[in-house]
């Protein structure tokens, strides 16, 4: 049987056909086999229509020791290992050049690195940098290990760090004291692009009159999924001796604003927070509480969850073995959309999911 | 499909070879593109589908005939005699069927689904062209979509290159 000549397939059914291709990596294979193909995928609209119809893959994590590719068998294995040389490297980011930027001299700890950018938090495959100006920002209270070594870096954790009395003697007060020394960047590692943030003006930064004593750049998730360009909010919580405000920062004005919600919550020793459904939750550090914190990022209010379970109790009556060895809780988005919350306490003892609310 | 009752509203769809076949409304109007048409009042008696001959379009309206009933009614009616599971299972077999066509044939239903809007046809003739490409080699998925590998050598080797992860 003779076989009729090959059909032309026009661009929009490729488009219809790729469209189903139900990985990354397929796509990738498809595009490797001629350019018209390539030429469809490439293509803006169908990276969008791709984009919605299929949820980007988990990469992998990232705090300020580096990206931590996917494993596997985590089916994002193959592409993590594979961006992972360039995922966690900012270099295309410019560097600040300050009067509050410097480098204590003699200081060459941290692997003998100098001013750097850092990330201080990942979302929806942008990462939120902060400049690490001055040394004793770089050391926390969050340790991993590396090579035997113990290093120790901040993730999104890092409450204590303005508090550690021994590193504020190197402080300028100036540094100390104020918000709007902070220089931050939102920047999308995979494909080079970066926006450096505006620095918090002076005056608004001046507006607390109370002295600084944290402050915790987070970047808001998106709520929208439909478009390349969307818009992103960083929220600053500035910790001051009295009170708690917010500097708040939307892409698509780029102006600072400050907010000071009307129920502040006691953030006194409050860190390891999770951020789910457009909410970051706080948990006690150390010792259990019977409630978490929340802070909506649409509203910008704060609220309280009364877990009213009465288990903070009795994980207070667990050993002392095992609560020195407690991680912090997380809060995640558990089976049909229902949040909830697990810990684990030592190294073997995961404490079952604790349902507690589900969604409004 | 005997049993279809008399004093439905029918259709005449012609294709441009001249053939004419006449569907039920709501059978037709599976196809987004002839709804919209119906409900603007675009459509006399007769609409005539340019680019899609008839042998495909009367493919298109067998697809249509068949799935009607389930897509209209929510499996409501069908329900009394067969469990609407067994109904989605019974589809899927004659869907199976349907689509075991040459390529050249499955090329066509595509660009006639897409035409016509058709989604759950759209889906089943791209899913099953997906389904044969997405596990094999760069030269099964060239030999299936009919194209030639027009990359020059170093070209190619780039490509290759930067989706190395892909080929794992």
């Amino acid at each position: 049987m003779a076989s009729p000549p090959p059909p032309t397939i026009p661009d929009e059914l490729l488009e219809e056909i790729f469209i189903r291709l139900p990985t990354p990596d397929a796509l990738a294979r498809a595009s490797a086999s001629c350019s018209s193909f390539r030429r469809v995928i490439k293509g803006r609209a169908f990276r969008r229509r791709f984009r919605t119809l299929h949820r980007p893959p988990l990469l992998g994590f990232m705090d300020a020791g580096g990206f931590h590719p996917a494993q596997a068998p985590h089916p994002s294995a193959p592409l993590a290992g594979a961006l992972a040389p360039c995922a966690a490297d900012f270099s295309f980011v410019p560097a600040v050049v300050s009067s509050a930027s410097y480098v204590r001299p003699g200081v060459q700890e941290d692997g003998g690195e100098g001013p750097r950018w850092r990330p201080r938090d990942v979302r929806d495959g942008r990462v939120l940098l902060d400049w690490r100006s001055f040394y004793p920002r770089s050391v926390h209270m969050w340790s991993y290990r590396e090579d035997c070594a113990r290093r120790q870096v901040s993730i999104l954790m890092d409450s204590s760090e303005l508090g550690d009395e021994e590193r504020c003697e190197t402080w300028t007060k100036r540094e100390r004291c104020n918000a709007a020394d902070f220089h931050l960047a939102v920047c999308d590692p995979l494909s080079s692009r970066y926006v450096l943030l505006p620095t918090i003006p002076e005056d608004l930064a001046a507006q607390p009159q109370d002295r600084l004593h944290g402050f915790e750049p987070v970047l808001a998730p998106n709520t929208r999924y439909d478009g390349e360009e969307e818009p992103f909010k960083v929220i600053c919580i500035a910790r001051y001796m009295t009170k708690l405000v917010l500097f708040v920062l939307p892409s698509t004005t780029m102006q600072w604003s400050m907010v000071e919600p009307p129920i502040s919550p006691s953030l006194e020793r409050m860190s390891c927070f999770d951020c789910v459904r457009c909410c970051f939750y706080w948990t006690k550090p150390y010792g259990w509480s019977d409630h978490l914190m929340v802070l909506d990022t649409r509203t910008l209010r704060f609220s309280t969850v009364d877990l009213l379970t009465g288990y903070n109790v009795e994980l207070s009556d667990l050993p002392d073995e095992c609560f020195a060895h407690r991680h912090p809780m997380a809060v995640v988005m558990g089976w049909e959309g229902a949040l909830e919350m697990f810990s684990l306490v030592s190294q073997t003892r995961i404490l079952c999911p604790l349902p507690y609310l589900s969604e409004e | 499909m005997a049993t279809r009752e008399a004093g439905k509203k029918m259709i005449m769809l012609k294709s441009p070879d001249g053939m004419e076949f006449e569907v039920e409304e709501a059978v037709a109007m599976e196809s987004q593109t002839i709804r919209k048409m119906i409900e603007d009042d675009c459509a006399d008696t007769a609409i005539l589908i340019p680019n899609i001959n008839s042998k495909i379009l009367s493919r298109v309206i067998e697809y249509c005939n068949k799935h009607v009933p389930t897509t209209g009614a929510t499996g409501a009616a069908a329900s009394d005699t067969v469990a609407p599971a067994a109904l989605a299972e019974d589809l899927k077999i004659w869907d199976a069927e349907f689509i075991k066509v040459n390529r050249a044939t499955r090329f066509d239903l595509i660009q006639a689904a897409s035409y016509l809007n058709i989604k759950g046809l759209l889906d089943l003739t791209s899913q099953t062209t997906i389904d044969t490409i997405s596990d094999n080699s760069l030269e099964e998925i060239r030999s299936f979509l009919s194209t030639k590998n027009d990359y020059l050598p170093e070209e190619e080797q780039t490509i290759r290159r930067e989706n190395q992860w892909a080929f794992q």
